[in-house]
Parts: C-alpha cells; sequence; structure tokens
C-alpha cells in the first residue's frame, strides 16, 4: 500500500475525505484486502475516544419508528414464499430509502409527465433500485386510478422474465404483469386490485419463467423490492 | 459498551438472519451509546434521532456483512453511526459549527472511561494522542469525535486547506507509530 493510500484509509475513518476521494477509498476498500485492514485498525484504534462519552438514552419511541420502517411484520402470511418474499422486500426496501426521495422527484418528472403537475392528485411512486440504481419505476395516481409501471434499467435474463407484484399490507402477492425489456410499461387500474392502498403497499419483481409464473404465486427469488413513498 | 463482544456477534448475526427479537436486544444493548455518539456530530438532538433512526435501519440490512474477523463489532457499530452522522451534518449549513471543542478534553474525558478488556486500548490511545503535535492531535480529534470537515478546520486555525489535510496525515502517520510501538 502507498503512503497515500494509507492517509486515505485513515481520513476515511476520521470522515473528512471529499466525496470523490470517498469513493475511491470505498472502492479500495472493497477490492484491497490491505486497504480494508488499515481502515479496520483505524476504527478499532480510534474507537477509544468514544470511551469517554457518556451514554445517553435516545427517546423511547425511535425504537418503534425504527421497527416501523424495517418493513411489514408478518403473523398470518398466506404461505411461506410469501414470508420469505415480505422479509426481503423489507430490506430492499429500508436499503433503498436514501435514494428514494431524489429518485421519486426524478422519476416523477420523467416518467409520470408534466400533465399531472400542477393538478391536486395524489401521486405515489416506487422506485425499485437494483445495486446497480433505479432499474423499475412504479407510479400510482390515485385521482385516475391507475398504476404505472417502467423499466428504465432493468433486463430480463434469456429464457425468463421479471415479473411485477403488488403486496398490499398484509396480503399475498398479487401479479400485475412482465417487464422483460427496457421501455416496457404496465398500465394496471387500481379498481382491479382487491384492497389496493397506497399505504404500506409493496411492488416486488421477481425472476419467473418466461411469460410469468405459471401458478400465480411468485416461484423465483425477488430481484428489486422498493415500498411506495407519497411524492407531490 | 456493557455488552462483550461475543455478546453483540451473536445478536448481529441473528439479526442477520431477519431476528427482529435480536435486533430489539442489540438496539438496548447499544444505542445510548450510538446516540452518545451521534448527538455529539450533530449537535441537535432532531438530527441526531434522524442520524440514530438510519444508523438503525442500516444495522438491520447490514447485518450480514459483519464478519467477526472484520473487526469489533462496538468498532462496526461506531462507524456506521459516525459516517451517518457526518452525513446528516454535511448536508445541513445551518448547524451550528462547535469550535469551542479542543482535543484535550476528550482526551481527559478518556481517562475517566472504565471500558474493562478495552482499558489497554483506550490507554494506549490516550498516551498517543498526548504525544502529538497539539495542532496535528485537535485536527484529528475534532474530526473523529465532532465530525469537522477540513474546511471547518481551516476556519477554526486559520490556515488553508491544504495544511489541514498535511496536518491530518502527519498527525494520522505519528499516531499509528506510537500505537504500532505500544501494541
Amino acid at each position: 500500500m502507498t503512503d497515500e493510500q494509507r492517509a486515505l484509509a485513515g481520513e476515511y475513518v476520521l470522515g473528512t475525505l471529499s466525496i470523490a476521494e470517498r469513493d475511491e477509498a470505498e472502492r479500495l476498500l472493497r477490492s484491497s484486502s490491505s486497504f480494508a485492514a488499515e481502515v479496520q485498525m483505524w476504527r478499532r484504534r480510534l474507537d477509544p475516544m468514544n470511551a469517554g462519552l457518556a451514554p445517553v438514552a435516545p427517546p423511547p419511541e425511535l425504537r418503534s419508528r425504527i421497527e416501523a420502517r424495517m418493513g411489514g411484520t408478518i403473523s398470518a402470511a398466506p404461505s411461506g414464499m410469501v414470508v420469505e418474499l415480505r422479509r426481503k422486500v423489507g430490506i430492499w426496501r429500508t436499503a433503498t430509502i436514501a435514494v428514494t426521495a431524489l429518485a421519486a422527484a426524478l422519476a416523477l418528472t420523467l416518467f409520470l409527465g408534466p400533465q399531472l403537475r400542477g393538478t391536486s392528485a395524489e401521486q405515489y411512486v416506487a422506485v425499485l433500485d437494483s445495486p446497480e440504481g433505479p432499474s423499475i419505476v412504479v407510479g400510482v395516481n390515485t385521482t385516475t386510478g391507475v398504476v404505472t409501471a417502467y423499466s428504465v434499467a432493468a433486463i430480463a435474463p434469456s429464457d425468463r422474465s421479471l415479473e411485477l407484484w403488488y403486496i398490499g399490507d398484509g396480503q399475498a402477492p398479487l401479479a400485475l404483469g412482465v417487464l422483460d425489456e427496457v421501455g416496457a410499461r404496465i398500465e394496471v387500474a387500481t379498481a382491479g386490485i382487491r384492497g389496493f392502498s397506497p399505504s404500506g403497499a409493496i411492488f416486488a419483481v421477481t425472476d419467473e419463467p418466461r411469460g410469468g409464473s405459471p401458478t400465480g404465486d411468485p416461484t423465483g427469488p425477488v430481484v428489486l423490492a422498493g415500498g411506495l413513498v407519497r411524492a407531490l | 459498551m456493557i455488552s462483550t463482544s461475543a455478546e453483540l456477534e451473536n445478536l448481529l448475526a441473528d439479526t442477520a438472519a431477519g431476528g427482529r427479537d435480536a435486533f430489539r436486544s442489540l438496539y438496548g444493548a447499544t444505542s445510548s451509546k450510538l446516540y452518545a455518539i451521534v448527538l455529539r456530530i450533530c449537535r441537535e438532538p432532531g438530527l441526531a434521532q434522524d442520524a440514530l433512526q438510519e444508523t438503525y435501519l442500516k444495522v438491520w440490512t447490514r447485518a450480514e456483512r459483519f464478519r467477526a474477523e472484520e473487526g469489533n463489532p462496538n468498532s462496526w457499530l461506531a462507524a456506521i453511526a459516525r459516517n451517518t452522522a457526518i452525513d446528516a451534518v454535511r448536508r445541513r449549513t445551518d448547524v451550528a459549527l462547535g469550535m469551542d471543542e479542543d482535543g484535550k478534553s476528550v482526551i481527559e474525558s478518556m481517562a475517566m472511561a472504565n471500558e474493562g478488556a478495552d482499558f489497554v486500548d483506550v490507554h494506549a490511545l490516550r498516551h498517543c494522542l498526548s504525544g502529538l503535535d497539539e495542532r496535528q492531535r485537535d485536527c484529528v480529534v475534532l474530526a473523529y469525535c465532532w465530525g469537522s470537515s477540513r474546511e471547518e478546520l481551516a476556519e477554526k486555525f486559520d490556515k488553508p486547506v491544504g495544511t489541514i489535510k498535511t496536518w491530518l496525515h502527519r498527525g494520522l502517520a505519528s499516531l499509528k507509530a506510537c500505537l504500532g510501538a505500544a501494541a
């Protein structure tokens, strides 16, 4: 490791790097075991500066606020598959919160179109992110009662389909259609979705046989998922 | 923190497997310490509570990335909390800079710490920080404890950002040499 990289590791742990330098440090953290070891060393060595800090109890309601954002609680789920699906969705959803507000604003402009601006309609957006970035955008207009899903980056593997599911709070997944290539679009009337409510709703994409799940329930792994956020 | 590293490692492993009870125990064992850490950086309770919330959501989603061989669970959790808090204050420009803090007070507070097995590490860092050039030490401590940026340090010490960067690098290099000798 160079002296420069050593300094980078130390400053990364201190938190004084610029955004570009931090990106470089995080790239090295993933690719270089000696850099990762250096970061680890600094984290452990500097941690005693927290030792003299008197603990402060956070407000008691904070824990329930956190738990509410950890994904739905599962009590009477219809099947083991759904339990697994919801658990994974919870993880995906919390992982994407940081980018959701920005991505939702972008999605609204790019995809829901200008006709929605200036109206009093309630808009909800879910941005389904993969590690590479937003892949599928789902918008709900509660005034027109239409759910629109649009693939901005997701491409199905050959001979497979990416199937979009609506999962209402505490409900079984409902198939909405397949989105196999970039530019693919699905429109579904909310009237056709039993008990539709934007609150607590999750959209998930599973990897399915060509054309969609043969059983009507998800059969493959969740590849994308996200919750709806109020967009306007 | 109160719990041993082994206990926290078990709680993290159970949390990674989706265990909400384990997550709740982990929160109970660590939240007062992490809240103190983020509060020192954020300074405002509202901002600190948002940062603590983000911290635990990251812990929930990233628990499976924690491996015992990658380090001590306390310092792993503290790193997530500090990074989240620093990101939160960097996004805000209206958080008052706490420029009355200095490195000496932290070294003094470390003398009061009673952390059992970690006592040796606390003592070593305290000893090595005390031996640093005062300005280099203050830059390192202010950055670590209060999340000061290079620009904030440049303002505090009335020096160019490039000088601060040099002080940070020299301070860290001297610290590492001293800690290596003390290990």
